[in-house]
């Protein structure tokens, strides 16, 4: 995902000129700009503060920036900077963190993005995008570039399986119907998507029908679709890596604590804890109850 | 303007501030009264203009107040060029009003950016200066911080990045009046050598009395060289009003009537 995200950048770049990435000492993105285009590429080192106020500062300048760099060191560290000087102040500033989730699964949890979307969905203005799929990646980044105002890209690295066998199609605010279903719904984002959607092909093979909603757009969410589903199939499940507190899981909670439907809700996620244990992105997962196993064991419950 | 003009808008100003001050209760006075002078010399000597900072357009020089708790004597001077309306001012920080005690860029004109948490002002500066070099414009960019802010991590993490992009269209000045909210900036966390340290993070530096505008228009006259430029601007804070000058409990103080009586006869207002 982060390749198809470096490539949609080089294209972008080269079809306006008012884009400019703004990087924080990654080798990939730092090859990706030839002498050609180098200029649109602005290296600003591993200083997270200065790099989220300075592309607010060139936003005012008619500027599209895009800031590319990691997840936690974004969210956690600059977590004021997004908030005063892009949100605050409106700046059109597309930060994309790459490495959501327990991507860097061998790093351990200063590494880790487990957080960040409770940290900025609490932020007024700011857009939130979460593509599960290389196809995403591709239409999200460039789309990001056209909408105004603060956008956050939660970008999975490794991750290149597909979701979308056929088209894609990305509209903001409308959560992709992965899978139809109508005994449960599980309402999921990021490149977890693909290992619920394994879950429920095994579920359908015992008779459970689900229903995956995918939330390509975390914020603004499409309540709409959600509530429904919980209304049609009377139960929930949110499947994030993430923690369950604030997260996805909360947004659904939120939604559906404020209306008059009989649904059971529950969250998958890390529950009030960091992330333990190191190995491949699969095992970090399976080690913090979130293998496609554990998916499907919450399914027949 | 001359000098003398330049010093009779800064006397002028200072009153206002205490008058303002007095008749709101709201504002940070004694910071506000220290950057008098730096402030008047960059919105009247010529680096700042006032008209096309209204403007759209891109390419104009700009101005980031990094210390937005001084921010009424931006207020004032936008008022004084009829771009803050006279009724704003004395609804400072009212419900009914659009100014706060700290400046929001979404709501009143001629505002830059919007600042009031520390450090955050240089790297907002530091992103106008770069856009102007990346769409090939020659203005120039001037941002004033306090002594204390500079405490904060991100000015450094700021003046790396200045020093290293070679951002020659970028002045810095530090309004150095010596005290922060609670006391001493010495005897908070030592700063200096301040001069040495803006240096050794490649800028050109200089040190001048920031209440003497003559000293200020000078620096600013000269031609930049091919590094940024940081001002260290030895500054009185409360400057010009005795019973406020380098008292730090006036940081966050209002004068009540008696003083009010007080400060406007020394004051001549």
């Amino acid at each position: 995902m982060v390749n198809a995200c470096l490539e949609t950048l080089s294209e972008l770049v080269a079809e306006d000129r008012k884009i400019v990435v703004l990087g924080s000492d990654a080798m990939n993105i730092r090859e990706r700009f030839s002498p050609v285009n180098k200029r649109q590429y602005i290296e600003m080192g591993i200083a997270e503060s200065n790099l989220i106020a300075a592309a607010a500062g060139m936003a005012a300048c008619g500027i599209i920036p895009y800031v590319y760099a990691v997840s936690p060191f974004l969210v956690y560290r600059a977590n004021e900077f997004i908030r005063d000087d892009v949100c605050l102040q409106k700046r059109n500033v597309k930060i994309i963190g790459y490495s959501a989730g327990m991507d860097y699964c061998t790093s351990g949890p200063t590494h880790h993005a487990t957080e960040d979307i409770a940290m900025l969905r609490v932020l007024p203005d700011l857009t939130i995008l979460s593509p599960g799929s290389v196809k995403e990646v591709r239409e999200i980044i460039k789309n990001a570039a056209y909408m105004e105002g603060p956008v956050y890209i939660r970008l999975n690295r490794e991750s290149n399986r597909e979701i979308h066998p056929g088209e894609y199609q990305f509209e903001i605010g409308k959560a992709q119907l992965m899978r139809e279903g109508n005994d449960l719904t599980v309402v999921t984002t990021g490149s977890i998507t693909y290992d619920v959607l394994q879950a429920a092909e095994q579920a359908q093979k015992r008779n459970i029908e689900v229903r995956v909603l995918h939330m390509d757009t975390i914020k603004p969410l499409d309540t709409k679709t959600i509530l429904k589903a919980a209304e049609e199939t009377g139960k929930i499940i949110t499947v994030e890596e993430h923690s369950i507190i604030g997260g996805l899981g909360s947004a659904v909670a939120e939604i559906l604590a404020e209306t008059n439907i009989n649904a059971r809700l529950v969250r998958m996620g890390l529950n009030d804890t960091f992330a333990t244990g190191y190995g491949n992105h699969d095992e970090i997962k399976s080690m913090n109850g979130l293998a496609v196993e554990d998916i499907l064991r919450k399914m027949l419950e | 303007m001359q000098i003398y003009e330049l010093e009779k808008k800064a006397l002028d100003l200072r009153k206002k501030i205490m008058e303002v001050g007095y008749l709101t209760q709201s504002g940070h006075l004694s910071s506000a009264l220290s950057c008098v002078e730096l402030m008047v010399t960059l919105y009247y000597g010529g680096f700042l203009d006032i008209k096309r900072s209204m403007q759209t357009n891109f390419d104009r020089n700009r101005f980031v107040l990094s210390k937005g708790h001084a921010c009424i004597i931006q207020y004032l001077i936008l008022n004084d060029y009829g771009i803050i309306d006279d009724n704003e001012i004395l609804k400072l920080c009212r419900p009914n009003g659009i100014l706060g005690a700290h400046p929001d860029c979404l709501k009143v004109p001629g505002i830059e950016a919007t600042t009031g948490a520390l450090g955050h002002g240089l790297s907002l500066a530091i992103g106008y200066a770069l856009g102007a070099k990346y769409n090939e414009q020659n203005h120039h960019i001037y941002t004033i911080l306090g002594d204390g802010e500079c405490e904060e991590g991100s000015v450094w993490e700021a003046a790396l990045c200045a020093g290293h992009h070679k951002l020659n269209n970028l002045t810095v000045i530090i309004d150095y009046n010596k005290l922060q909210a609670s006391d001493y900036t010495a005897n908070i966390t030592t700063i200096e050598p301040l001069k040495d340290k803006w240096a050794c993070f490649g800028f050109e530096t200089f040190e001048i009395n920031g209440n003497r505008i003559e000293e200020i228009t000078e620096i600013l006259q000269r031609p930049v060289c091919d590094k940024p430029r940081a001002i260290i601007a030895h500054t009185i804070k409360g400057k010009g009003v005795s019973m406020i000058e380098n008292q730090n409990y006036w940081h966050g103080r209002k004068p009540n009537k008696e003083e009010w009586l007080l400060i406007k006869d020394q004051m001549g207002i």
